[in-house]
């Protein structure tokens, strides 16, 4: 599957972030969308908690092996975009049959063809804004945010899985299921340590 | 969990069996190392170019608009030429963005981040036209609604010119945002690859703390998919705007109904020929070879086909329309563009639209490198015609002989139009030293289509045909 | 998993069968019916119903032309449905055969209504027009009579095109080569039902390229030669982008009705719902090219307000008997639809996407039935109109008509051959498709 031999460089913990501060984790790392995918699926089945996966690129089918719901973005473009609409449609009327209506072409004042089309734009410009601005808001993201990633090379070619270590958790279970599907590193990793 | 399963007939995106690794080093290592000789050269005639228009610009802009070849027949002519040729250019980016995305055309990948930067760029060359017809740029925000001091005064909603602003400022605004998304998991690769302060610094500034967590990436993907679904419509609306500024009139040739797609398909076709002309260079120059394979070329070439057929059943359609109406008005100027004293721009209009995309139907052609580039320069020019045909042989002959006209465009023009290239092209350049050019992040997530145990000799073969093509 | 090499066969139950021809009587009943009450209308009943069927035949094939040209690899387990479609391409072509001796046989009043020029004869002095009503000549005005000569004159301008053997020789072009096409296609895809040979993939990729070609330019020239034609001084150059659309939208809900007959009469378990979900995705995106094309058209021919333009627009949208058309086509095939697919569940879910076809392939009736059905009321030089609204019931049932005619030849095309392509190179592909 992986290409020509090359040097695999050794991961490095690093540290997540103040929420994470006080928990601990377990990691797998690998080096390959199928393994990375059927690991997960696994730990799903076996009932471990997932912390979260971390992934170069996004992997089809991921949602579904961590058993987390499909986004609902969606709707904040349906409604911002029905918004968008509305504020064209509205501002159209109130500055063409209105604040000032004119006789242009003999058309009617509120001429609903000819409004049409910055109806659609501002329904776009609106729903696409909005939306991109709720990614950033649900994911956190925002200019100048200073992350580490939790294992070098996870935004490069790594795949790590990371694991809650809460209450009973079955180590020898979750190295066993990392192991078995080609991890290339497990990984104890805790908050304070790093 | 069942992985996908691909035909034996499916040739590799990317050539050469890389490894995920190989390919974040293949491309961002271009932009780590120091320009070459030939992107400084590049670079200094296009910031040459760029400078001559400016100087063009702002003569126009001093002396004002006399200084083009109008007339009061003629009162658009190059200016809104230029304009619609480079939203035209621009349209290419969204669509192998967009819509190649939502019909999963996973060859995409590997050149959408160029052609998406290619679309703003395009549309910045494409709003300064209007811009400098203002004669008074500086008042330009004045073409926007908001409350003022004059009355108020408003913009005339019903003005299909009103619509472009609106369409334009979206088209602008949405791909910019599109490209920005789409980029953000790029730039913290880079972020995390950087070897000095600053880079890390600026492209962590960038990467707004991408750090690849799953839960970011179904957001991501669904906004990434949300943002394709509304370019993709928003790309048709805005050259169907940009045709209504005609078709909303009553001038012969510039009203008729199939404008709106008919300009849709010219914008599509003109986009991709830009997006050959400029891939295969960048392909040559920065030794993407293996990414923009001649796979993805072939594919481009027959887009470029299909798109071109459309274009002259247009054509036709309007052709025969104009003498079925039974309008003598229509008819003529039908006859007076094929025939009239700019008879010869409406036939290098065909032969570079119609004709010359039709070496694309063989295989042969459509792997041919230097063959493709000189038929994308030949698109290039006769959709710039297309529009110039369409703008000037409507208006030369008004309907009172006496009133009749010709048009030749003055120097300022040609060297305003000279200009935009210079634009178009520092922009180009600075972007594929900035940023990745190629969307590897995405181009990862494809590596494994066609790629399985049971035919992983086609690579070898494939390969084979990749170094072929360019010797 | 590997391919079974092996695929089942289908066989139409009689009681599918008898369905169809229920339907095909019922609908001959109102054919009948208003043959005898106003023969005008009922012909232009039956244009509609022609036009329907040999659009969703076609299709079938442009459909399958369309995957193969693009190299996509998902459709390979629903082609056999596309490809028995296309079968219905005869059924078209006889339907306009009966249509044409319809027309030239009969002398009913009213008749000269459906394609005015066909009437015209050029060997009565210049712009004569036989009407076998006599229904125009109690048009004494003068005024009447300018109008009346200006009409002529536009007619007999057009008929270098518009003419009876013209019109013919290219109805029947059409068919020859959407039939060749078909034929071409078709039988390369079942012969590698035996050989398995990718050659015949690769050849059909050919004969797709070009079919395509030949179809944009048909199926524009096929609108206005059927559709535009009945208001014969009426044009607009959107026209056949128009009707594509139509037959775009309204081929993917045949598509998804038939799947869905199927795999309730237990066939075709290899579709799931990620076929279902591109099918549905083609559909929200062919219901927004319609809804693009319909405002495109309308609204620049509004704006202009160019009277030998507006003249299709005028009638339908100020009649008091026809205006309601207007606005319940842009919401029937447009609006609704668009909000029902815009959400994903409804796209992967067969049953809904069941219901929302059916609803499209009624809405393509009522486009056709804006269209064409105020043609039998139309007085041509004045653009004077009547119109009847008590029949709007007997159009549908004509198409109902048609719609069992064309499940009758679908059910016994597909019994013709193998279910599956098991031997196409993207069969595994499309096997495993997966789309979210």
């Amino acid at each position: 599957m992986s290409g020509p031999e090359r040097t695999t460089r050794n991961a490095k913990i690093r540290p997540f972030g103040e929420s994470m501060m006080s928990k601990k984790f377990f990691v797998g790392v690998f080096t390959n969308e199928h393994d990375v995918l059927d690991a997960t699926t696994a730990c799903r089945e076996a009932g471990f908690a997932f912390h979260d996966v971390f992934l170069p690129y996004a992997v089809h089918g991921m949602e579904d092996a961590m058993g987390i719901k499909r986004s609902w973005l969606t709707w904040v473009t349906f409604l911002a975009g029905a918004a968008g609409t509305t504020i064209a449609l509205a501002g159209q009327w109130y500055v063409s049959a209105y604040d000032w209506p004119l006789n242009i072409g003999g058309k009617d004042p509120f001429a609903l063809p000819a409004f049409i089309p910055i109806a659609f734009e501002l329904t776009v410009l609106i729903g696409g804004l909005s939306t991109v601005a709720a990614l950033f808001a649900v994911c956190k993201l925002f200019p100048g945010k200073d992350v580490k990633p939790i294992v070098d090379g996870v935004t490069d070619d790594k795949f790590a899985i990371v694991l809650e270590r809460a209450g009973n958790f079955d180590e020898a279970r979750a190295r066993s299921i990392f192991q078995s599907h080609n991890a290339e590193q497990v990984l104890e990793l805790s908050g304070e340590k790093a | 969990m069942s992985h996908p399963v691909y035909s034996p007939l499916r040739e590799p995106l990317v050539y050469g069996n890389k490894s995920l690794g190989q390919v974040t080093t293949d491309v961002c290592g271009v932009l780590e190392r120091k320009p070459s000789k030939e992107w400084w050269l590049g670079f200094m005639a296009a910031t040459s170019i760029l400078g001559l228009g400016a100087l063009c610009v702002a003569y126009q802009i001093g002396t004002g608009i006399g200084t083009w070849g109008l007339n009061r027949t003629v009162g658009w002519a190059f200016d809104i030429t230029n304009f619609v040729f480079w939203i035209g250019i621009g349209h290419a980016g969204t669509l192998i963005s967009a819509v190649l995305f939502l019909l999963r055309q996973k060859w995409r990948t590997s050149i959408n981040r160029s052609a998406e930067a290619m679309t703003l760029f395009a549309v910045a060359c494409a709003g300064l036209f209007p811009l400098i017809h203002m004669g008074r740029p500086w008042l330009g925000y004045w073409v926007f609604p908001y409350p003022n001091f004059r009355g108020p005064v408003w913009p005339n909603f019903r003005s299909p010119l009103l619509w472009d602003v609106f369409a334009i400022s979206t088209y602008g605004t949405i791909s910019a945002v599109f490209w920005y998304v789409g980029l953000i998991p790029d730039l913290a690769t880079i972020r995390d690859r950087a070897k000095t302060t600053m880079r890390k610094a600026i492209y962590g500034f960038l990467a707004m703390g991408w750090n690849g967590s799953a839960k970011a990436w179904r957001h991501y993907e669904v906004t990434y998919l949300i943002l394709a679904g509304l370019a993709t419509p928003l790309v048709f609306s805005v050259h169907s705007i940009v045709s209504m500024d005609f078709a909303t009139s009553v001038i012969p040739g510039w009203h008729t109904t199939i404008f709106p797609p008919y300009f849709v398909a010219g914008a599509i076709f003109s986009g991709f020929a830009m997006v050959l002309t400029l891939l295969l260079i960048t392909r040559k120059v920065l030794h993407y070879e293996d990414y923009i394979t001649v796979d993805h070329i072939d594919k481009m070439c027959k887009v470029t086909l299909v798109f071109g057929s459309l274009v002259g059943l247009a054509y036709g359609t309007e052709f025969l329309i104009a003498w079925y109406s039974g309008s003598q008005y229509e008819g003529y100027t039908f006859i007076n563009r094929a025939t009239g004293p700019f008879g010869w721009t409406y036939w290098v209009m065909v032969s570079c639209n119609v004709i010359a995309p039709q070496f694309f139907w063989f295989r042969k052609f459509r792997r041919h490198i230097p063959l493709i580039f000189v038929l994308s320069l030949v698109i290039n020019v006769g959709m710039w015609f297309e529009r110039f045909v369409i703008i000037l042989t409507s208006l030369h002959r008004d309907y009172l002989p006496s009133s009749w006209s010709l048009y030749y465009p003055t120097l300022i023009e040609v060297l305003t139009l000279l200009g935009s290239f210079g634009l178009f092209f520092t922009l180009f350049l600075v972007f594929v030293r900035v940023l990745p050019p190629i969307a590897f992040g995405e181009v990862k997530g494809v590596m494994s289509y066609a790629r399985s145990q049971k035919h992983s000799h086609r690579h070898e073969a494939a390969k084979h045909v990749g170094a072929g093509a360019h010797h | 998993m590997e391919a079974s090499g092996h695929s089942q066969t289908f066989k139409p139950t009689s009681k599918a069968l008898f369905v169809c021809f229920v339907m095909f009587v019922a609908g001959m009943v109102c054919f009948g019916y208003t043959l005898s009450k106003n023969p005008a209308e009922a012909w232009s009943h039956w244009l509609i119903g022609a036009f329907y069927t040999t659009m969703m035949a076609l299709f079938g094939i442009f459909f399958c032309a369309m995957n193969y040209a693009s190299g996509a690899g998902w459709n390979v387990v629903i082609r056999r449905v596309n490809e028995a479609m296309a079968s219905n391409l005869i059924i078209g072509f006889l339907a306009m055969v009966i249509l044409v001796i319809g027309l030239l046989t009969s002398h009913d009043k009213g008749m000269e209504r459906i394609y005015e020029w066909l009437h015209l004869h050029h060997d009565h002095g210049a712009g004569s027009l036989e009407h076998a009503g006599g229904e125009m000549a109690a048009a004494a005005h003068s005024g009447q009579s300018a109008l009346d000569k200006a009409h002529h004159e536009l007619l007999e301008h057009k008929s270098p095109w518009l003419n009876q053997n013209f019109w013919i020789i290219r109805m029947v072009a059409y068919f020859a080569i959407w039939g060749f096409f078909a034929w071409k296609i078709i039988s390369n895809s079942r012969k590698q039902d035996i050989d398995g040979d990718v050659k015949r993939t690769r050849a059909n990729v050919r004969w797709s390229c070009l079919f395509i070609v030949f179809f944009a330019a048909t199926v524009c020239l096929a609108s206005f030669d059927w559709i535009m034609s009945l208001e014969p001084t009426w044009f607009s150059t959107i026209f056949g982008v128009y009707h594509f659309a139509g037959l775009f939208a309204g081929g993917v809900s045949t598509t998804i009705v038939l799947l869905f007959i199927l795999r309730r009469m237990g066939y075709l378990k290899e579709v799931n719902a990620n076929h279902f979900h591109n099918l549905g995705i083609w559909l929200i995106v062919t219901t927004i090219f319609w809804g693009y094309i319909w405002f495109s058209q309308m609204m620049l021919i509004w704006y202009s307000n160019i009277p030998e333009e507006t003249q299709f627009y005028v009638f339908r949208m100020t009649n008091p008997e026809w205006d309601k058309w207007f606005y319940i086509n842009l919401g029937w095939n447009f609006i609704v639809p668009f909000l029902l697919l815009l959400q994903q569940p409804i796209k992967r879910n067969e049953k809904a996407l069941f219901f929302i076809a059916i609803w499209v392939l009624i809405g393509r009736w009522i486009d056709l039935y804006w269209s064409v059905g105020p043609i039998p009321f139309l007085d041509h030089a004045t653009h004077v109109y009547g119109f009847s609204k008590d029949t709007v019931w007997l159009s549908v049932g004509t198409v109902v008509g048609f719609a069992g005619l064309f499940g009758f030849v679908f059910f016994k095309a597909l019994a013709k051959a193998p279910l599956q392509a098991t031997k196409d190179p993207y069969y595994e592909e499309s096997l495993h498709h997966h789309s979210a």
